[in-house]
């Protein structure tokens, strides 16, 4: 092997190294930060925010579902890639759920999804307490710049005598919802009266990005806020709308 | 011998007494005077017709007098007829030169003296066939010339005056104070007011129309001409410049050798310039102001009509249509750095590439696809509905659109206008609760394949700022705070949407 070729095999080998170094800080940093969540003490506070992160994820669940399909549960709708998306216009005939159902369907996904998180209180169980809980019962606000989910989960956590009673777990998730719920139905107000349209100047005045598309026969509005950011990226919203 | 002198003498003795009595009555025809001549019975002109008409006195004759003898007279004696005995009608009605067969042995100045003097026109006669008196009119089995007042007529057959109007069933030309026509069939009227069934020129002034048919003509300062049927007339005014008139239904051209003006009513006049067509379709009137270098100048339509533009690239064509909707519509077009315009409500900008369209207006073009004409069916580019203005501006060959603005200067409410970017795409200016809203409407039923050329402009208006830029049928309107983007059918991006989010 001359000179030249030895050279070039240790910078080759040198990158590799760098590469290899390289992957493993990164992996490193990431699990680490994974597992830096805030460790878990016989504290009310700490007790509440284990809870309340539990409400959260499934409240950005319930919201990502929300915005992925137009509604929590289909009921006509258009057969997507990976999901559905609900009608807000079918035939001629306005399909707008009314926002009391779409609060009503978050609280329902909330209760009836929440305990999954929970774990049955595992992690608690394990540290050695006792844990004596009710019923969930979830309600939901969507407000114009945020969504406020409520649990009413009555529970007693116990630990070496002392004991933790706790009623109610909230979380508020800054989901402009109403705000685009409310474009939402202005869509299929005027698509009513004028089928597959969009009103160029009525989106102007909202400020979020709006993607429109056919699809299978049907029309489809992507709504995209990047003032509502669920897991860091902009909260994404979709109707489909249909013309018989 | 003696038999045969007796014989002679015989002879001489018998017819000398009638040769004598010959001699004698023919003196007397000669040396006959008029008022003599005048009292003699019917019998005796009858037994005597020959020695009147050898003393050449047949023209004192009364009218009255004569008129039961015409039938008796020999050519020589009908050319002795006089106007007067020849216009003179008898009991009956009939006049004289009815009883006459052949006109052409009357003398010339009788006769044409008669005619005039039985219609009341100025009647000159050449070569006449079959010729009748018929009430205050006449009538030819043919005519080699004939000239009634100013009007003269050559080679004409089953022609007539029937007291108002000259008919003919084919003349090789007609000559009339204010035009000339050749070849023609089935003429019907008087001096400059006349139709034809056919001719194959007409004339007046510097103003000629060629391929006549079923046609009227009224002639003056100006030729206005009412076709019957649907024809196309060929028409070169005084600039020299040819253009073709098609319909059922007027066409007025003035004898202006500098700029003629144009009128017409329900038909299409037809420019041929080199490289390009340019019509203008009346379907109620319309006023074309030409320019003797360049056509068509400003059109003044009375709706509904419209204005074509027909190049030889299909792709350049279009129309611009004035609806019924509309006012009274001045539409100009402007051809050349040196023109300018002022008072116009439309301007078809081809030195600039820009049309500007103001009011209640239609505009149409072929559909491309692939940069190449789509259907030979106009689409629709752009209609106003309400007094706006649209500006189009299109690139260095005019066939593709760059931006299309639109300005609202008075502030009107209602439904504006719609403009067709391709068959995907319509934008509408309406009102919706009482502000103008831009409305994007789509065609869902269009697959990839059937969606018209990528078309690349900008939409704007002056009363809603972000503008719409479309690019390959991709719509983006983005205002810094928000930004809306459309899709065309099948579009790549559709996958990248239900992937994320």
């Amino acid at each position: 092997m001359d000179k030249k070729a030895q050279i070039a095999f240790i910078i080759i080998a040198a990158i590799f190294i760098a590469i290899v170094a390289a992957l493993v800080i990164y992996a490193a940093n990431h699990f680490r930060n994974k597992n830096s969540a805030e460790p878990l003490v016989f504290e009310k506070t700490s007790i509440e925010n284990y809870v309340s992160s539990c409400i959260k994820k499934t409240a950005e669940d319930s919201l990502r579902l929300l915005g992925r399909q137009g509604i929590i549960v289909l009921d006509s709708y258009l057969q997507a890639p990976n999901s559905g998306v609900e009608y807000y216009i079918y035939g001629s005939r306005s399909r707008v759920p009314p926002i009391e159902k779409l609060q009503s369907q978050l609280s329902d996904y909330l209760s009836l999804n929440i305990n999954a998180c929970l774990r049955d209180f595992e992690d608690f169980r394990s540290q050695g307490w006792d844990v004596e809980k009710g019923s969930a019962n979830s309600k939901v606000q969507i407000n114009q710049n945020d969504v406020l989910f409520e649990v009413e989960l009555p529970l007693k956590v116990a630990s070496q005598g002392s004991q933790l009673n706790f009623e109610k777990f909230s979380s508020l998730l800054n989901v402009r919802l109403k705000y685009i719920y409310d474009l939402a139905a202005k869509i299929a107000d005027l698509n009513a009266k004028i089928p597959a349209s969009v009103d160029r100047t009525d989106l102007g005045s909202y400020d979020v990005n709006v993607t429109v598309f056919p699809y299978k026969d049907s029309m489809v509005y992507d709504i995209r806020d990047s003032k509502s950011l669920i897991m860091g990226k902009p909260y994404a919203f979709r109707l489909a709308l249909n013309f018989g | 011998m003696t038999r045969k002198i007796s014989g002679l003498l015989f002879i001489i003795l018998f017819s000398l007494p009638l040769t004598i009595a010959y001699h004698i009555d023919q003196q007397f025809f000669n040396d006959i005077n008029t008022n003599d001549l005048q009292k003699m019975s019917s019998d005796d002109i009858s037994h005597n017709i020959q020695n009147i008409e050898k003393s050449v006195k047949i023209k004192d004759l009364t009218p009255e007098q004569i008129s039961s003898h015409i039938d008796e007279l020999s050519d020589d004696g009908l050319n002795q007829l006089t106007k007067d005995q020849l216009s003179f009608k008898d009991s009956s009605g009939t006049p004289n030169i009815n009883k006459v067969s052949d006109w052409n042995k009357l003398d010339k100045n009788a006769k044409d003296g008669a005619l005039s003097e039985i219609t009341k026109k100025s009647i000159v006669t050449d070569g006449i066939t079959g010729g009748k008196v018929v009430g205050n009119g006449v009538e030819f089995d043919a005519i080699q010339f004939w000239k009634i007042d100013k009007t003269s007529i050559n080679n004409c057959i089953k022609c007539s005056y029937d007291g108002s109007k000259i008919k003919f069933q084919h003349a090789d030309s007609i000559l009339t104070n204010e035009s000339a026509s050749t070849n023609i069939d089935n003429f019907d009227g008087y001096e400059d007011v006349f139709s034809v069934e056919k001719a194959d020129t007409f004339i007046s002034d510097c103003i000629r129309v060629d391929n006549i048919k079923d046609s009227e003509f009224r002639v003056s300062n100006q030729v206005e001409i009412t076709t019957k049927s649907n024809v196309n007339l060929k028409i070169t005014d005084c600039t020299f410049n040819e253009y073709q008139f098609s319909g059922k239904g007027k066409v007025v051209v003035d004898k202006s050798s500098d700029n003629p003006q144009y009128v017409i009513e329900n038909g299409t006049l037809t420019k041929i310039e080199d490289g390009y067509n340019e019509s203008i379709e009346s379907n109620n009137s319309a006023v074309v102001e030409t320019d003797n270098v360049f056509g068509f100048k400003c059109l003044t339509i009375t709706p509904a009509g419209s204005y074509f533009y027909s190049d030889r690239d299909l792709r350049k064509d279009f129309v611009v249509n004035i609806p019924k909707e509309s006012k009274v519509y001045r539409l100009c077009l402007r051809k050349s750095k040196a023109q300018l315009f002022k008072d116009y409500n439309g301007l078809v900008d081809l030195f600039e590439k820009k049309i500007e369209l103001n009011g209640i207006v239609n505009y149409l073009r072929y559909p491309l696809k692939n940069n190449q004409t789509a259907s030979l069916l106009s689409s629709f580019v752009y209609s106003g509905l309400r007094d706006i203005n649209a500006l189009f501006s299109y690139d260095n060959n005019l066939i593709f659109l760059n931006s299309i603005f639109l300005t609202n200067k008075n502030k009107i409410n209602g439904n504006l206008s719609i403009v067709y970017p391709s068959n995907y795409y319509s934008i509408k200016e309406m009102e919706i609760g009482n502000e103008i809203h831009s409305v994007i409407q789509l065609n869902l039923n269009l697959k990839k394949e059937d969606t018209a050329q990528n078309i690349n402009y900008e939409y704007g208006t002056d009363y809603f700022k972000p503008i719409a830029r479309i690019n390959g049928n991709v719509l983006i309107q983005d205002n810094g705070k928000n930004r809306l983007t459309i899709l065309p059918p099948e579009h790549e991006k559709i996958n990248d949407v239900w992937k994320d989010g």
